[in-house]
């Protein structure tokens, strides 16, 4: 009889399984209830869950089935290029290539990145791990995911649900920084509508950009490459099929599996050290820091173009694609009803994709 | 009299006013939805709304007139 | 021990590459824009 009760889960549950069990529940409501990034959080949180049952043994090395996800998915670096080739597919660079100088934006808004990096060594951290707590900054979850996986496993749970959660908290964290470092008049800047743009032009641009970003940071390349190839596949319009395909069902594919992934690594042992709340701490400090850095450049570049900029677009050089730049729109639209600040703010947007990448790149070219 | 345009291409979702309506400045006119977010385009000046161009689920490109108000 | 000479290493070239690489992406941008019109205005 006792030799049965000890086969079961149960009598091996510990402390912390059960706070885990509360936090994959927390995540699962919030994705139900709130909305917030369902396509992940609901994936993550029931590998929270399940990883968090005694004797399941599922991240057991070599055996366990969300192991096999994890490795063969992420410390192979399969699925976050995978996720770029669908964003590739899904983006539109029409209003980057419109208004170029918009590009600069997204490099300003990369210098949370390097303030939280500082602020992690400070806390004690090491190197490579400073470098994936840093790229939260970039507010790009698989480039965060890819980083931490080449750099510091063991935060990989950590960095990447602090990413994707202030990712959603984007329309919260960035307003009142807006609102702080902007005067009425800087907020109501109308900017000329943007020239329309070739198809030319849009194929070319991957092209480009390919050759450009791979020669200057060569440790991007598998999430540039994959990225350029699926807006090549969007663009170029003879492969219909290739752009639908990982744009919807191969990007759904990948997500599951780079969810579930995820929510493994978060087994108690891993997640429940204090080392975890810093974490969150520097990825708050970083977003913060983008954001701020982004609306001062733009209000940099208005000494110097005669063409001014609405500062409000400076903080969607925080990659989070399309939400910051939605904030953006939301808040010049508040000031002045008639000012559509979207298409201009998507130029910085997917800029900051490009610049977390290449900050990336460097990380895992000279810490790893 | 002056035309209201679409600040970007996007999919009209709702058009809130009639042929005749008396508008003021900053009264939503027509609701478009573009990269999934809906943005309410407002009269440019008091005026009565004298054309519209575009009805719900037209899908319009940037710089189409959308409502001519007089 | 951290290694700060690295860690200002990675902050200096990381903030370098990001803006000397998006830097030439706008000017190569404006480049074949230009060389694209130049092309079809002879076609014309």
């Amino acid at each position: 009889m006792l030799e049965m009760v000890l086969t079961t889960g149960v009598v091996h549950l510990t402390i912390g399984n059960l706070v885990m069990w509360l936090i994959a529940f927390l995540f699962i409501y919030l994705a139900i209830t709130k909305n917030y990034e369902p396509l992940l959080l609901v994936p993550i949180g029931f590998g929270i869950l399940v990883v968090n049952l005694p004797l399941t043994f599922l991240m057991q090395e070599g055996e366990g089935l969300l192991w096999k996800f994890y490795h063969y998915g992420l410390e192979w670096e399969v699925i976050p290029p995978l996720i770029f080739l669908g964003l590739g597919a899904m983006t539109d660079f029409g209003p980057m290539i419109a208004n170029p100088k918009t590009l600069i934006l997204g490099a300003g808004a990369q210098f949370g990145v390097y303030v939280a990096f500082f602020g992690a060594l400070i806390l004690g951290f090491q190197i490579p791990e400073a470098c994936s707590i840093g790229i939260i900054g970039g507010a790009d979850g698989p480039t965060t995911i890819y980083t931490t996986v080449h750099l510091a496993p063991h935060l990989l749970g950590a960095t990447a649900v602090a990413a994707y959660s202030y990712m959603s908290l984007v329309p919260i964290i960035q307003p009142p920084i807006m609102r702080l470092l902007t005067t009425d008049k800087e907020r109501k800047i109308k900017m000329r509508q943007l020239r329309p743009v070739s198809k030319k032009e849009k194929i070319l641009f991957p092209l480009v950009t390919v050759l450009v970003i791979c020669l200057i940071v060569p440790a991007s390349a598998p999430l540039m490459a994959l990225f350029m190839l699926g807006n090549l596949f969007k663009e170029c319009g003879v492969v219909k099929r290739l752009s639908d395909t990982a744009a919807n069902e191969l990007m759904n594919i990948v997500t599951i599996l780079l969810g579930i992934s995820v929510g493994a690594t978060m087994s108690a042992e891993a997640f429940l050290r204090p080392q975890v709340i810093f974490v969150f701490i520097m990825g708050l400090v970083a977003f913060a820091f983008s954001t701020a850095a982004g609306i001062l450049l733009a209000k940099f570049m208005n000494l110097f173009f005669k063409e001014k900029v609405n500062p409000l677009i400076g903080s969607a050089g925080v990659s989070a694609v399309p939400m910051a730049a939605r904030v953006s729109q939301i808040m010049g639209a508040k000031y002045d009803p008639k000012n559509f600040l979207l298409m201009h703010a998507m130029g910085p947007n997917v800029a900051g994709v490009i610049g977390t990448v290449v900050a990336a790149g460097v990380f895992i070219a000279l810490a790893g | 009299m002056s035309d209201v345009t679409a600040p970007m291409a996007g999919k009209v979702i709702d058009v809130k006013v009639n042929v005749g309506d008396t508008v003021n400045e900053d009264d939503d006119l027509i609701i478009l939805e573009a990269m999934k977010m809906e943005m309410p385009i407002v009269a440019p000046a008091s005026g009565t709304v004298k054309e519209i161009k575009c009805k719900k689920g037209d899908s319009v490109g940037a710089d189409d007139v959308l409502v001519v108000i007089e | 021990m951290i290694d700060w000479n690295l860690a200002v290493r990675i902050f200096s070239f990381g903030l370098g590459a990001v803006f000397s690489s998006l830097a030439i992406l706008i000017a190569a941008i404006y480049a074949f824009g230009k060389i694209l019109k130049s092309i079809e205005k002879k076609a014309d």
